[in-house]
């Protein structure tokens, strides 16, 4: 069962045309990760489906509804990238504010220690941690009990640390049930997080998959030549994803180039018309990595 | 009712817990009526501390509405916090009545904190039917300052709202006859203040407690009615365009 979806839907800001015909879709009990990089799509996707704006084309439904009637959000938890909260409240203040918004809120209690709150309640918000405020706002999302959890970039600012006890964090929602929906740049969080992974690049969808499938995509190399080598063989590499022939030559898609090229060299000294390239997709991840703290190999 | 009365409490404890806010609105006129009210009052009679009485109460009454809406607002809408409630299912009438209330709230503060001042030390005596018709009056007057607060608040950036709040307030009270006599006021300043919504406040509370006035009550509770309607229907419409997405 869908719980939220877009449909061919298009946004533009002025001349900037941020979604450009894009169909998403989130199915009950799912965790879809929006993976790209800045300027991709993601938050004007969740902006659209947490019912902040109004498509130019194309539909938005979140539990068979409009986003914006209230009945479809007192099912929605959301959290967005902030700039400023009013510091002078305690957590258990902005929780209990959150909880009255919805129908069958979830008790206090549960709430602070899946958002791993203890003993931080009386605290006022301008005494935490970067990595504490951002459980506290995953707690607002999650207090009404949602049955979608929208998550916008969750862990952008935070150190490793905070990011892995976030994600912890989801978990623990996730362990109850229900659906999120994250977007992220980092290929790492998806991984962890998600079981759909849908890469957007200039506002249009550059690839979606399992995890397991981005990830290999994401690595791989397009290996190209004329041997004797049967593809059988060329198959049972290690390395090898998957292998085509064609008109006389061969296209093999590896993650390991280089220790593949060796062995079909060993193993065919007339091997001719050798060319390696990048795959389709690695433009869109070689965007995605540009965050040096984050290199391509470490994720893969 | 239950989202309201949080949505509240949270406002006017968040308000209460920022010194520069709750200092700036509430202890200063106070701290004005003690220099000023109480001690001419001892040398020129009551007539000085009545006045004082009530054009400081105005003073804070208009500051706690200007300021705690307006500069709440604009931050809110600025720094993302507003978005979090709108995607909520926060209903979107207990954001503006929170403001409202918290305004009023902070009013009756400032009214009772003065009044006791003013019976205690300034020696003023009013009938209880004025004292109350003077809280009446007051809180009535906070509603065209909180429609400006809505106006100011929806179309001022976070940064810049405090400054261009204070280039309106203060030019704003310089001419309203309650910081200078107008009659010590230059003399175009004088012709202009009948356009000034603080003008027409400072007025209608003049006449409740008998200092001498220039424009009749019924005319300033006109004036402050239009007002009220004028900066209302603005903010109407700048709320509108927000809501309807240019935002982001």
């Amino acid at each position: 069962m869908i719980v939220a979806e877009l449909r061919n839907v298009t946004k533009r800001y002025g001349p900037v045309t941020a979604l450009d015909n894009v169909s998403i879709s989130v199915k009950r009990g799912q965790v879809l990760a929006l993976l790209g990089p800045n300027g991709a799509g993601k938050t004007t996707a969740v902006r659209l489906l947490i019912g902040l704006s109004y498509p130019h084309a194309g539909d938005v439904r979140v539990f068979g509804r409009d986003p914006h009637e209230i009945e479809a959000r007192r099912r929605v938890g959301v959290m967005l990238q902030l700039g400023r909260v009013p510091e002078t409240l305690r957590v258990r203040e902005h929780i209990q504010l959150f909880s009255s918004y919805y129908p069958n809120p979830m008790p206090e209690s549960e709430v602070v220690a899946i958002a791993g709150l203890q003993g931080l309640e009386r605290r006022p918000f301008s005494k935490l941690s970067g990595g504490q405020r951002q459980r506290v706002l995953f707690a607002l999302a999650i207090c009404g009990n949602p049955d979608l959890l929208v998550l916008d970039e969750p862990t952008a600012s935070l150190d490793v640390e905070s990011r892995r006890s976030l994600w912890g964090n989801v978990r623990s929602f996730l362990a109850r049930g229900g659906s999120v929906l994250l977007t992220t740049h980092y290929l790492e969080e998806a991984d962890a997080l998600a079981n759909e992974i849908v890469v957007l690049s200039k506002g249009r969808i550059a690839a979606c998959g399992t995890p397991f499938e981005i990830k290999s995509r994401a690595a791989a190399r397009r290996i190209r030549c004329t041997t004797a080598w049967p593809v059988g063989e060329i198959e049972a590499l290690s390395g090898v994803t998957s292998v085509r022939a064609e008109a006389g030559s061969v296209e093999i898609m590896a993650a390991n180039p280089e220790s593949v090229v060796r062995a079909l060299l060993n193993g065919d000294p007339s091997l001719s018309n050798l060319e390696i390239s990048g795959a389709a997709l690695e433009d869109a991840f070689l965007a995605l990595t540009e965050t040096p703290a984050q290199p391509l190999e470490v994720i893969a | 009712m239950k989202p309201y009365f949080y949505e509240i409490k949270c406002e006017f404890l968040s308000l209460l817990r920022m010194p520069r806010y709750s200092v700036s609105t509430v202890v200063l006129p106070l701290l004005f009526y003690a220099c000023f009210g109480i001690s001419l009052a001892k040398k020129a009679g009551s007539s000085f501390s009545l006045m004082y009485l009530a054009g400081y109460s105005a003073w804070g009454v208009m500051a706690v509405s200007l300021w705690g809406i307006a500069a709440t607002i604009a931050s809110e809408r600025g720094f993302g916090w507003l978005q979090v409630k709108r995607a909520s299912p926060m209903p979107p009438l207990a954001y503006f009545i929170a403001k409202v209330a918290s305004a009023l709230l902070f009013s009756t503060l400032v009214i009772v904190c003065m009044f006791l001042m003013a019976g205690l030390f300034g020696g003023v005596h009013l009938a209880p039917s004025n004292w109350l018709l003077l809280a009446v009056a007051l809180l009535a007057g906070a509603i065209p300052f909180c429609a400006l607060g809505f106006l100011l608040g929806y179309v001022l950036g976070p940064t810049s709202a405090p400054g261009v709040v204070n280039l309106i307030f203060l030019p704003m009270m310089f001419c309203s006859g309650i910081w200078i006599p107008l009659q010590y006021l230059p003399e175009f300043v004088q012709r202009f203040a009948p356009a000034i919504p603080a003008y027409h406040f400072a007025q209608l509370t003049f006449s409740i407690v008998g200092s001498p006035i220039k424009t009749a009550p019924i005319v300033s509770i006109e004036a402050l009615f239009a007002f009220a309607l004028i900066f209302g229907g603005a903010a109407w419409l700048a709320w509108r365009r927000e809501e309807t997405d240019v935002f982001g």
